[in-house]
């Protein structure tokens, strides 16, 4: 009876031990500096790292749209011209798309100061705007000539009918117009990414600034 | 000029910093291992502070995130990216100290435990409620005391 009595405080003193040893932890690590500038840099390194996965799925999905295009104008019979046109006009979208984001990667290097870092970002964000701007620019008179394809194709016309030219037309706008809603809106969420990539490296150095002064 | 947000990371940094850093040291082998799960805490603290809508409290939400990334960087190890060092001093007793000493012993002892079973101890040594503790892994009070007690018997044992 005695033993277990003596076991049972050796035991609590076990307890209590670790407690006063978590209190040294504790009071040991209260002094520690933690606040760092990498760890703001490391938060917009993962801002980029996104929008370079978003363009390397979009690069993606746009090879297997190019795949399926030719698919489909072999398909519809359309002219080998506006098979290539489009086939091409897909490729310099992407390619425009790794252009725009090309800055971005210099972001991640190690001796790239946080001013460089800004401009890069800021570089980025104008190049997606141009893009944006031609893509939409090119696409309504490629659109009107998809139409003029497709109502002057032989496998509407003769085979289908003029009915299902009209259903394929119309099918093809609202897809277009998905397509388009689809594109706006990745690239309002690449451009709201960048602005906060952006904005992210100016409050870094204001504070940087403000802690100097 | 700094915004709120800023601000309230860093005073929510200063007020923690012992709190997070007692949960990576006791999910680490090694200092760089550390710096790296802090890291990743203050990481995902700044992430998550413009969501955090203060149904909870603030240390409760620090714990819960704190653990979160711990116990799951543990899971993916092998697939973690590059890390950027963080300057900070990560010796935080001289080894041959006494309190260098009575710190390795803690972290022997608790590194023997699961990763659930450190969480709850982390929180018992904190001196948590255990309404408080069961909020943050995600399980009942009475469960928290059914378990601490099977660990506080499993310590003592470790320690014969």
């Amino acid at each position: 009876m005695m033993n277990t009595t003596e076991n049972q405080n050796t035991h609590d003193h076990d307890l209590l031990e670790l407690k006063s040893q978590y209190q040294t932890f504790k009071s040991a690590i209260e002094s520690q500096p933690v606040i760092n500038s990498k760890i703001i840099q490391r938060v917009i390194k993962s801002g980029v790292s996104s929008v370079n996965h978003i363009i390397h799925s979009y690069t993606i999905v746009g090879l297997i749209g190019i795949l399926l295009w030719i698919l489909i104008g072999v398909f519809f019979k359309l002219s080998i011209l506006f098979i290539i046109a489009t086939c091409i006009m897909m490729s310099a979208d992407m390619a425009c798309d790794h252009w725009s984001a090309w800055p971005l990667k210099k972001i991640s290097a190690p001796d790239t100061t946080m001013i460089q870092a800004s401009v890069l970002a800021r570089r980025s964000r104008a190049r997606f705007t141009i893009a944006t701007c031609l893509g939409i620019m090119v696409i309504i008179p490629w659109f009107c000539w998809f139409a003029y394809e497709l109502t002057n194709s032989a496998v509407c016309n003769i085979d289908m009918g003029q009915g299902f030219t009209n259903l394929i037309v119309i099918l093809s706008a609202i897809g277009g117009l998905i397509g388009l809603s689809i594109g706006i809106i990745l690239v309002v969420r690449m451009r709201k990414k960048l602005a906060s990539i952006d904005a992210q490296i100016h409050k870094f150095i204001n504070m940087n600034d403000s802690s100097v002064s | 000029m700094r915004n709120q947000q800023e601000l309230e990371f860093e005073e929510l940094v200063r007020n923690n910093r012992a709190t997070i850093y007692s949960v990576c040291y006791m999910y680490s082998k090694d200092k760089d291992e550390v710096a790296d799960l802090f890291q990743e805490c203050l990481l995902n603290i700044w992430k998550g502070l413009s969501g955090f809508k203060r149904k909870s409290d603030i240390r409760t939400w620090i714990y819960r995130i704190s653990l979160n990334t711990c116990i799951s960087a543990g899971r993916k190890k092998k697939s973690r990216g590059e890390k950027i060092k963080l300057d900070i001093s990560l010796d935080i007793a001289a080894p041959d100290s006494y309190d260098g000493r009575q710190i390795k012993v803690l972290h022997d002892r608790i590194s023997q435990l699961g990763p659930l079973d450190r969480a709850l101890v982390l929180l018992w040594l904190e001196n948590l409620p255990y309404d408080e503790i069961g909020a943050i892994i995600g399980i009942s009070a009475k469960n928290v005391g059914v378990r601490l007690y099977r660990i506080k018997e499993q310590l003592k044992s470790n320690n014969k």
